[in-house]
């Protein structure tokens, strides 16, 4: 026997809501905050540690996601003295930026970490999210892995083609290709999407 | 289920918006219940041919009376945008790639897609998934994350998605294809339980052998062939001549 609740969308808990409506405080908080409060800053960073320290987040982890994200960071921050010009106060502006980038991706990682992204649909729904919206973001985790396989077989491919002997150059250009191919590759797969979506009576309507 | 659906292919030709002309000049009939596979080597046509049965794909007018477009018909209706919803719930397309159409975050959800589109209740949507998921012995799969599931689960989740439906045509492209030996038993099992109009797009001449009563091929989009099963696959020379055995 099945169970009888197969194809439904559990109801968002209150525990749900909870952690979204902290995580969304930690963000909205951190960026409300100038220059002049780094303690409340300070403090903000200590307790979104802990709550990932509480989450049994790994510490490796942690740094390599952080390692992706703060170089992207930086130049955003970069990008304000370098179109604004380097006033007295750039150094400020830069680490303002940086800090609020680091807490709010912080506070999402933990978000992520102790609400399985089905549940973070869920809730988003609950709170009366426009369900296309919620229905890409599934559709977009949904593919998020396909895109990924896709992306280790291309690399697996050009490896088994490039026989060691690739230089730098030859390596970057490789990977533009790659992103090119990817690109194509995920136009047309979304154009097969959507027609496989139609045959199934889709109607632009989302229906739960 | 729908009852079973014929089809009426006219002079259908297509191309495609870069020039490519893929279909050229096909006509055929399939009586409601018949069982056709469509054999040919790849690029012959075979996936358009599918796509125009279930109306995704616009209707070009006829050569000869360009003010009837009717080239593709599905139980008297013409695949033509105004009809695409019913021609959709007739039949039900199998796309080849299972990741082109397996969509939901659970093999449950996914196969509730179809029937919440047509605006069952829960309770017929639930019966539906729970039948389908059955019918492929998928029974216990219902909360299982799609993106765990072998290639051969894959596929049979996305035929529960179109049987949910319940369609009189069931419309299949390249359903074999990486499939090992006992995937591709249980698939053909399923496919010979089923009782609607069937039309198979395959290079598997044994499972066509199971499966259809009729084969048309298809090469460089037109239609080489059309006859009895046994006719086709006693003529080597025919078989040879458009890549389907070696």
């Amino acid at each position: 026997m099945i169970d009888s609740t197969a194809y439904r969308i559990p109801d968002a808990s209150p525990a749900s809501f909870l952690k979204l409506a902290a995580s969304l405080s930690v963000v909205l908080l951190t960026c409300s905050l100038s220059w002049d409060a780094w303690p409340i800053a300070g403090t903000l960073l200590a307790v979104t540690l802990a709550g990932l320290a509480l989450a049994d987040m790994p510490w490796q982890t942690l740094a390599r996601r952080l390692a992706l994200f703060l170089p992207v960071i930086s130049l955003v921050a970069l990008s304000i003295p370098l179109s604004q010009g380097f006033t007295p106060s750039w150094m400020q502006v830069a680490a303002t930026i940086v800090g609020r980038g680091v807490i709010s991706f912080l506070a999402g990682l933990w978000l992520i970490r102790v609400l399985p992204f089905d549940q973070l649909l869920v809730t988003l729904r609950a709170l009366r999210l426009p369900a296309v919206v919620v229905a890409s973001l599934a559709m977009m985790y949904r593919y998020l892995f396909v895109l990924w396989e896709e992306i280790a077989r291309l690399k697996t491919a050009r490896r088994a083609r490039s026989l060691g002997h690739a230089n730098t150059i030859t390596q970057w250009m490789a990977g533009v290709a790659l992103v090119g191919t990817l690109v194509i590759r995920s136009l047309d797969r979304g154009d097969r999407i959507h027609r496989a979506m139609l045959a199934r009576g889709w109607d632009g309507h989302i229906r739960s | 289920m729908t009852s079973a659906v014929a089809i009426d292919i006219r002079q259908l030709s297509f191309a495609y918006s870069d020039g490519r002309n893929v279909l050229d000049d096909i006509s055929f009939h399939v009586e409601p219940g018949e069982r056709i596979a469509l054999m040919g080597p790849s690029g012959a046509g075979k996936s358009t041919l599918l796509l125009h049965l279930n109306a995704l794909l616009p209707d070009p007018p006829r050569p000869d009376t360009p003010d009837l477009p009717a080239n593709v018909l599905i139980d008297g209706l013409a695949a033509t945008p105004g009809n695409a919803s019913r021609i959709r719930r007739r039949v039900g397309l199998l796309f080849q790639n299972p990741e082109d159409q397996l969509f939901g975050s659970t093999v449950g959800r996914d196969v509730a897609f179809g029937p919440l589109n047509l605006g069952l209740d829960a309770a017929d949507v639930q019966a539906r998934v729970d039948q389908a998921l059955t019918d492929v012995g998928l029974d216990s799969f219902a909360h299982r994350d799609t993106v765990r599931l072998s290639l051969g689960e894959r596929k049979r989740a996305c035929l529960a998605g179109v049987l949910a439906c319940h369609p009189g045509c069931l419309a299949l492209d390249e359903p074999f294809a990486n499939l090992d030996p006992q995937g591709r038993r249980r698939l053909t099992d399923i496919l010979a339980r089923f009782d609607g109009t069937l039309v198979l797009a395959t290079h598997d001449l044994q499972v066509v052998s199971e499966l259809a009563d009729r084969i048309l091929i298809l090469d460089n989009g037109q239609l080489c062939a059309d006859e009895p099963i046994d006719t086709i696959l006693g003529n080597d020379q025919l078989l040879r001549q458009h890549g389907l055995v070696a």
